[in-house]
């Protein structure tokens, strides 16, 4: 099994990065691993790359509650960037809230694949993972 | 007159006619007299010749037998020529007096002297013949002047004859001239007059009857008018009544009657008709307004209840005038108009008004109507107390966008957008509901006058025409924003333990995953070294929630205040933070002269001033020597504080939601906790202030505090 997919993580929560690259790592789903502790810097991040597929990640893992640039407020950006990313990025929203509020907003997002809650298991990230291979 | 007029014309006339009588029959009596006169003048010159004739006849016959015969003949002659010239002689002297006539007759008497004298001795001897040659010799010499004297005498007595008729004739003239002018004069004196009366007699007639005409036009209006009066009256109700004074008679119109419910037949009077009105305000106004009248001369016009006489309480105008004559009441008189109907219907709608007024005017609840283009064309008192806009401001002026918040207006107008799949947006995102029929109840903000704002729970209706067409709108907007404010409280509470809580919680779980995953020593170390990050970080923020949640507990009796100097707290918080400050060469200025000091908590103070300061410190920006100024004023009797610094400046059209809340940190530095702005924010709203904020990106913040 190949696993060299590309995995972004967006999150200002320093111990969630860690446990998220841990788990990736120990669990070999993927060695390519981008982190950005807020939307800001991986909006700024895609839009200098939209054309460059490579560098591009397979899946955003994507939180809500982050300073500078949340988590719909990149999704706002990203959604007018989205025609011009040279790459189909998938996205999963995840977040310690279980605000039915957020669901909702997500829902307006045809981008986001998905609404995960905080913790995730190794379970989940696993089949999350999986999935991509299909 | 006019026969006075006629009696000296004819007077007149008849003396004209006698006048002239007079002088013809004068004339006629002096003509006669004249031709007697040149008559016998001229019998004289005859005799003259006859017996100049008969003389030289004699001489012939001389010695004849006849010759006697003749001088008697001659005789005979002679007398008559005597008595001719005496009557002659006595006529000029009597009657005409002619200075000329009489000069001839003295020329004339010498030679008729001669022949009467040599005559004379003739006759006593007649056969002398010296006598008779004598009396031959004086004929012959005397005849011819006399004859010649004797036709000048004529001929004068002609030419006076003549200029006698001439006089006549010109008399004649002069009375036919007199007359025909007098009967001119007449014509134009007398007549005239009469002919100008008729003339104007004329005139006056056609004035007459054009002035007939009018009338009859004029009175056939009336009728008309009348008629129409009538039907109108009958229709509206309105009946007339009269008071006459003087022949004591009251007069009461068909209508009045009707509206009175009496028969047709019914006589009224004073006393009567006042009876008719309802007992109490209407009959003692009634009756007051009727005495002012008959003494002050005033007209009135009341709305009053009359009973009628099958018992119906009924509403009615009445409107009344006195006439004065000699400063006496004489007469009243007036209209009695049916308005039952209306008036009712008056009077419910002033009660439906007042009730509405009542619950449009109550203080929390802002009712504001709309023309279909959003103008706003009602503004109640409940709108003018929540937004501190008086209505004259906004009616006819202004949408009602002006004072809600335009982020809201257009991220409503972009959900709407996406549920109709067209461009919804300024007044469209209010109305596009209550357009589609649907019910529009939502959570707004509004934003009052002064900046501040509040929350309304806002419906909209639509105002419908006959037809179904939107003629306005409707918007009632109910004050939520103690609701909210404890709904937002609540909804923080619920973020806090729902995100600050659950994400160390979940951090927790991974970890312990993680640690049963990790193999080796080092990696569980590791990982149990994170567990150790994320407890701190639990404790820390329960600690936080723990401190609001104690502020919020308290009410505000509860915390102590007493007067705090603006100037000594914040030295004593420099002297504290005076190492951060230092290192970052901060500069912090102030100028409390417009107050310098409040009623305040100690500790809260403290904390809102040296938060402030740190924040600012925090989020300098790195180009900039950190300038923090502090400055109080006073604004609609409240103490305000305001902290600008010149930091890098928040984006808060992205960030004003979560400025004030637990946890939320705006930029990318390691000591951001997104705390204390969240206890400051508590401990002020704890003593019923307000803190908001005023900030460019890259510029600087303004925090205002509103005690």
């Amino acid at each position: 099994m190949l696993q060299n997919q590309s995995i972004c993580i967006i999150d200002d929560d320093e111990v969630y990065k860690f446990f998220m690259q841990r788990i990736l790592k120990i669990k070999k789903l993927t060695e390519n691993i981008i982190t950005f502790p807020d939307g800001e810097e991986a909006y700024n991040f895609i839009n200098e790359n939209k054309q460059n597929p490579e560098k591009l990640p397979d899946l955003i893992f994507l939180d809500i509650n982050m300073p500078i640039m949340n988590g719909f407020q990149f999704m706002e950006e990203y959604t007018k960037l989205a025609p011009q990313i040279a790459k189909k990025i998938i996205i999963y929203m995840v977040t310690s809230s279980i605000d039915p509020v957020d669901l909702e907003r997500s829902k307006n997002f045809k981008e986001i694949s998905d609404f995960v809650t905080k913790p995730i298991t190794a379970e989940v990230l696993q089949k999350i993972v999986d999935s991509l291979k299909v | 007159m006019v026969k006075n007029k006629y009696k000296v014309l004819v007077i007149f006339f008849i003396l004209i006619i006698i006048c002239n009588q007079v002088l013809i029959n004068n004339a006629i009596s002096q003509q006669g007299n004249d031709v007697e006169t040149i008559n016998i003048a001229g019998k004289q010159r005859m005799y003259s010749q006859q017996i100049t004739k008969i003389a030289f006849y004699s001489n012939k016959i001389r010695n004849t037998s006849s010759y006697i015969e003749n001088i008697e003949a001659l005789k005979k002659i002679m007398h008559r020529f005597k008595k001719a010239d005496t009557y002659l002689k006595q006529k000029n002297k009597t009657t005409y007096n002619n200075e000329s006539i009489n000069i001839l007759f003295e020329k004339n008497i010498l030679y008729f002297n001669e022949i009467i004298n040599s005559f004379n001795n003739l006759a006593e001897n007649p056969e002398n013949e010296v006598f008779f040659n004598r009396f031959i010799a004086t004929v012959k010499k005397n005849e011819a002047p006399f004859l010649t004297t004797m036709d000048a005498i004529v001929n004068e007595y002609q030419k006076i004859s003549e200029d006698r008729l001439n006089f006549l004739k010109k008399m004649e003239y002069f009375f036919i001239t007199f007359t025909s002018f007098s009967l001119l004069g007449i014509v134009f004196f007398m007549f005239l007059p009469i002919f100008r009366k008729n003339k104007e007699l004329t005139s006056l007639n056609s004035n007459l009857e054009r002035f007939k005409q009018t009338i009859k036009q004029k009175e056939e209006a009336t009728k008309r008018v009348e008629e129409i009066l009538d039907r109108t009256n009958s229709v509206a109700r309105i009946g007339t009544w009269e008071v006459d004074f003087i022949n004591q008679k009251v007069l009461w119109s068909k209508v009045t009657k009707e509206i009175h419910d009496t028969d047709i037949t019914f006589i009224p009077s004073i006393a009567t008709g006042i009876d008719f009105y309802k007992e109490g305000y209407s009959r003692d106004k009634i009756t007051t307004v009727i005495e002012n009248s008959i003494t002050n001369n005033t007209s009135w016009d009341e709305e009053l209840q009359i009973v009628t006489t099958k018992g119906k309480t009924i509403w009615v105008r009445a409107i009344g005038k006195p006439e004065f004559k000699d400063d006496k009441c004489v007469r009243l008189y007036g209209t009695f108009q049916d308005i039952n109907t209306v008036k009712i219907a008056q009077i419910e709608l002033n009660k439906v008004n007042e009730e509405l007024n009542a619950i449009f005017d109550s203080g929390t609840i802002s009712i504001i109507r709309t023309d279909i283009n959003g103008l706003i064309t009602y503004f109640n008192e409940g709108a003018e107390l929540l937004l501190g806009y008086k209505s004259k401001e906004l009616i006819n002026k202004e949408t009602p966008i002006i004072f809600h918040d335009k982020e809201e207006v257009l991220e409503r107008g972009e959900e709407l957008s996406k549920e109709f799949k067209e461009e919804i947006k300024g007044f469209d995102v209010f109305t596009k509901l209550t357009k589609e029929n649907r019910k529009e109840s939502s959570k707004w903000k509004y934003i009052r006058k002064n900046g501040t704002f509040l929350y309304v729970q806002l419906s909209i209706n639509a105002v419908k025409d006959s037809f179904g067409t939107i003629i306005a709108f409707i918007w009632v907007g109910t004050d939520i924003t103690e609701v909210t404010e404890q709904n937002n409280q609540l909804a923080n509470f619920a973020q806090i333990a729902s995100h600050n809580l659950r994400a160390p919680i979940s951090n927790l779980n991974s970890l312990l995953d993680l640690y049963d995953i990790s193999e080796t020593q080092e990696e569980k170390d590791f990982t149990f070294d994170k567990f150790r990050t994320v407890i701190d970080h639990l404790s820390e923020t329960l600690h936080t929630l723990i401190e609001a949640i104690k502020i919020r507990a308290k009410t505000e009796s509860e915390i102590e205040v007493k007067p705090l100097y603006f100037k000594e707290m914040l030295q004593k918080i420099d002297e504290s933070l005076s190492k951060d400050i230092s290192k970052l060469n901060g500069i912090i200025t102030s100028d409390f002269s417009a107050i310098d000091t409040i009623n305040y908590n100690e500790p809260y103070l403290e904390n809102i001033i040296s938060n402030l300061i740190s924040n600012s410190l925090r989020y300098s920006s790195p180009e900039r020597t950190p300038k923090i100024e502090f400055k109080t004023t006073l604004k609609e009797g409240k103490v305000q504080l305001l902290v600008t610094d010149n930091g890098l400046g928040i984006d808060l059209k992205k960030h004003a939601h979560r400025l004030f809340g637990l946890n939320q940190v705006f930029h990318r530095h390691k000591d951001s906790q997104g705390v204390g702005l969240y206890i400051i924010k508590n401990q002020i709203e704890s003593l019923k202030g307000t803190i908001s904020c005023i900030s460019e990106v890259d510029k600087g913040t303004t925090f205002v505090i509103t005690f």
